[in-house]
């Protein structure tokens, strides 16, 4: 059977407003990153793979399976969304048990499953904890053991790690990026560096579209060239700011040091080149595709 | 804080969270000349429309006087403002009351254009017994955190008036129509009494 | 497996305490104590000579006389009392319609001015309400004028002139003015009746069950607006949706267990029942199944249809509303279902409020049992509607927004 999903074409509209736009990828093995500001398209995405959207028009297939075939889809796919939340009153392993039974786990398996998921996610010794005496990361790691409770070929996540403190994010990222070797999972988010510490392959998306696509190592690339600093006064920051897109900012006393994207050599005096990180490639990309102006407004 | 802030979020408030219940409260008290007959009735059963139907006004309009921040995101949202969130529901209740004693004298109207046998007596006794019943609602929902637990609070006792009678003592709801001769500012200090109790239970034990 | 979980969901529930809270507290106090007058009594053998209580009687004579007598009264001082919608009102007619009666009261007794005729000629018995006069009616000979299949058609047309709900419509007309001491034979019958076909606690059951029939159309609202709600408020919908498992399943499963909770209590209460008869009676001479048996053919298609009904309703619509229209609906029905053993095809309230009358409920039993099966039937397909209304919804195609939402900002 074929390990990639495959999206094609893919449009859906919320009355007269286009979510996506004729969406066109191929996500195979391994961890992917969909990366786009609020309001790009990507939850809409992640919710039409997981069968929970209808699309108005093109193709998706899941491992060969047609989208239509809701429940083999769903069968196949684990769901973290962006606001997960269990009943309050219900423990810890009772959330998994309850879940596995949704689906259509037996007694045997779901207690196998659960137990070692639990161990995976470092939940064991809040197993008999109830969901409302869980802090925010314990929580988004139930998301992930229940979303991992079927064993399923995909995984979907939606901006997992919104609202998550430095450590457990990168402990989040950590496990996804462990889940993913056995499987497709598809990380969706508008944090950077989240992309950037566990993807290889990544998508662009703005407005419903796919601005771009492919290995993160060849969008950081694409931006070699583009990307600058300078040192200036900061009451000259309103005119850096008009001009050029500021991906950062470091202030000094009365100096500030600006990082920015621009297309050719900037007409600064001390503008330097500088290697391009995976923000400034994705400024860039937004910059070379008029999703951005030069002053770096949308 | 400013008269006008206060205006501004009571003008929003009946818009946007209470137009519905005010609307219900409003079409039930329509149906009252439907259900009753209002011309030359005898003081009890004069009483009659006001203690035993229009008193649902109460339950109607008070009790989901806490539904617009059940949900705990937007709650965390009100409560961080300046305005104390139980400032927001005590104007609500307010704004309410006032409601219901239109609707109530409405009908007093009503019946008195209709030649029946109706005093001061009928009116607040009436509105006392709405409140007293909608009290129970707001209590049912502070405490049960839920306003369906508010609803079923304030109907069953509502109910239970039509089978437990008169046991239920200085809160019998149909004193006036049954001639038991209990005044009715008992039913108006047990509905200061509840609303007094949620909104402290809200405070100190819910610590909103 | 599923049903278990979700029965467990909801019996643990808090809403499911008070739901138990209400439907023991009221079977209770019906049932065991009561200042309705229902309470359970033990019964002893009745004794020539005893008063055995009032019944309907084939007089018609006294029927016609009674009936007429009053109608002329309320005639004559224009002022009717009917309780269309089970509250009382004064109807004063006027026109047309007061000429109306006087025409149905002129075939009755032959008088034409039967109001000239009153005032000069009939002594006055009292005066009430300040104005308002009671005549002594003598001996009219309605029958006759007109035969007793005439006189009801004229009581029915008067009963409508005056909006419905008044003594002489075709429910009432018996009850108010052709009531007769029972026979001692009657009483000895209804007695034996109850001990020996009835084995003492069937006619008990009945009785229960009238009562359970009341709080079982208005208390599973509570249960299944607050349950139903529960996905939405946890913010877990999504997670639901997302699972492999079917619509349908597990739909009917949460059905399922909100009937099985919502008979729980009565079960319960059938048990405390069958004790407290147990009390007046040999334990021996009872049929100790009867209380269950008769809670799952009446009681359970009422638990099945209200809920069906309502889990539709929260589909559509928010549970707030779906609450007050349950109140509406049960308000209306308890004003409008008389007490005595009436009831049709249509009635989802059936009553029997009493031990006794076997043979009229037996007589009845093929309209029980049609509206029991209508009943069932109907919550049956309504709770299929919600899986597809469910179904709508975890698919995306039905907006987040329900019907009355569009009112409000926030959904619950």
């Amino acid at each position: 059977m074929d390990e990639k999903i495959e999206i094609r074409n893919v449009s859906k509209r919320y009355g007269s407003k286009t979510a996506l736009d004729n969406v066109d990828l191929t996500i195979g093995k391994g961890m992917f990153g969909l990366l786009g500001r609020n309001g790009a398209g990507k939850t809409t995405l992640m919710k039409t793979l997981a069968a929970l959207h209808l699309k108005n028009s093109g193709t998706i297939t899941v491992c060969g399976v047609p989208i239509e075939d809701r429940k083999r889809i769903r069968s196949m796919t684990g769901y973290l969304p962006q606001e997960f939340s269990m009943y309050p009153t219900m423990r810890v392993e009772e959330c998994l048990d309850y879940l596995g039974v949704l689906s259509g786990m037996d007694k045997a398996l779901r207690r196998e499953r659960a137990d070692m998921l639990l161990k995976k996610v470092n939940l064991n010794e809040h197993r008999r904890k109830k969901v409302k005496e869980l802090s925010g990361g314990m929580k988004r790691r139930l998301g992930i053991a229940q979303a991992l409770l079927h064993d399923p070929k995909v995984l979907i996540v939606d901006e997992p790690t919104a609202g998550l403190d430095p450590e457990e994010r990168i402990r989040f990222r950590n496990l996804l990026g462990e889940v993913a070797e056995e499987r497709i999972v598809i990380l969706s988010t508008h944090i950077v560096g989240d992309i950037e510490a566990s993807c290889e392959m990544a998508a662009v998306m703005n407005e419903g579209r796919i601005l771009w696509t492919g290995r993160i190592a060849d969008l950081i690339h694409d931006a070699e060239g583009k990307v600058w600093t300078v040192t200036v006064e900061s009451r000259f920051l309103p005119q850096i700011k008009s001009l050029y897109s500021v991906t950062g900012m470091v202030m000094q006393g009365s100096q500030t040091t600006v990082r920015f994207v621009h297309e050719g050599a900037p007409d600064l005096t001390g503008a330097a080149e500088t290697s391009p990180c995976l923000e400034d490639a994705y400024i860039y990309c937004l910059f070379k595709n008029g999703c951005i102006d030069m002053g770096g407004e949308g | 804080m400013k008269a006008s802030c206060y205006l501004s979020c009571l003008c929003t408030d009946i818009k946007r969270n209470a137009l519905p219940h005010i609307l219900a409260a409003a079409a039930l008290t329509l149906t009252v000349p439907l259900v009753f007959s209002l011309t030359s009735l005898s003081a009890p059963l004069s009483a009659q429309p006001l203690e035993m139907y229009l008193s649902l006004t109460g339950t109607l309009l008070l009790t989901p006087v806490f539904l617009p921040e059940q949900n705990e995101d937007i709650r965390d949202v009100v409560r961080v403002r300046r305005m104390p969130y139980l400032t927001v529901c005590a104007m609500r209740i307010a704004y309410l009351t006032i409601i219901a004693a239109v609707l109530y004298g409405v009908i007093t109207v009503g019946l008195v254009r209709g030649e029946s046998t109706v005093t001061e007596a009928h009116y607040f006794g009436g509105l006392f017994t709405a409140l007293f019943l909608g009290s129970v609602g707001v209590a049912g929902s502070a405490i049960g955190g839920n306003t369906v637990i508010g609803y079923m609070a304030s109907f069953l006792f509502f109910s239970a008036n039509f089978f437990l009678k008169a046991r239920f003592g200085v809160f019998y709801l149909f004193g006036l129509s049954t001639e038991t001769g209990i005044s009715k500012l008992w039913l108006l200090g047990g509905s200061a009494t509840l609303i007094i109790t949620a909104f402290l239970y809200l405070r100190f034990v819910k610590k909103l | 497996m599923l049903f278990a979980k979700e029965l467990r969901r909801v019996v643990f529930s808090k809403i499911f305490i008070l739901f138990f809270a209400a439907e023991v507290f009221f079977g209770f106090y019906t049932q065991f104590w009561s200042d309705m007058g229902a309470g359970y009594k033990s019964f002893e053998p009745p004794v020539p000579g005893g008063v055995y209580g009032m019944v309907v009687v084939d007089d018609p004579p006294t029927l016609t006389q009674e009936a007429t007598a009053s109608l002329i009264n309320e005639f004559v001082n224009n002022e009717y009392i009917t309780y269309p919608y089970g509250f009382i009102h004064k109807v004063h007619l006027k026109g047309a319609d007061k000429d109306k009666i006087a025409v149905i009261l002129s075939t009755l007794t032959g008088i034409s001015d039967i109001e000239h005729h009153v005032s000069s000629t009939y002594e006055i018995e009292y005066t009430y309400d300040d104005d308002l006069k009671q005549y002594a009616i003598p001996e009219l000979g309605v029958l006759d004028n007109v035969s007793i299949d005439d006189f009801h058609a004229l009581m029915t047309e008067a009963d409508k002139i005056l909006g419905g709900g008044s003594k002489y419509s075709p429910d009432e007309i018996m009850y108010n003015f052709s009531l007769g001491p029972m026979p001692y034979e009657e009483a000895l019958a209804e007695y034996n009746s109850l001990i020996n076909d009835d084995k003492i606690t069937n006619g008990y059951a009945r009785l229960f069950c009238d009562y359970h029939g009341i709080d079982m159309t208005l208390l599973p609202v509570f249960l299944v607006a607050v349950f139903l709600s529960s996905d939405k408020r946890s913010k877990a919908e999504q997670l639901i949706y997302s699972r492999s498992i079917s619509s349908i399943k597990l739909v009917s499963a949460r059905f399922a267990a909100l009937v099985t909770a919502e008979m729980i209590p009565v079960l319960f209460t059938a048990v405390l029942a069958n004790i407290r008869v147990a009390q007046f009676y040999d334990p021996s001479m009872m049929d100790m199944f009867a209380m269950f048996k008769y809670s799952l053919i009446w009681i359970l298609p009422t638990a099945i249809a209200v809920t069906g009904i309502d889990m539709l309703l929260t589909g559509l619509i928010p549970s707030v509303a779906v609450v007050i229209f349950q109140f509406g609906f049960w308000f209306v029905t308890m004003l409008m279902t008389p007490m005595r053993e009436t009831f049709g095809v249509f009635d989802l309230v059936i009553r029997h409020n009493t031990e006794f009358d076997r043979q009229g409920f037996m007589d009845n039993i093929t309209v029980f049992a049609l509206n029991r099966l209508l009943f069932t039937a109907l919550g049956l397909v309504c709770a299929a509607l919600y899986v597809f209304v469910w179904k709508l919804r975890r698919e995306g195609r039905l907006g987040e927004s329900k019907l009355l939402s569009k009112l409000s900002l926030h959904r619950h």
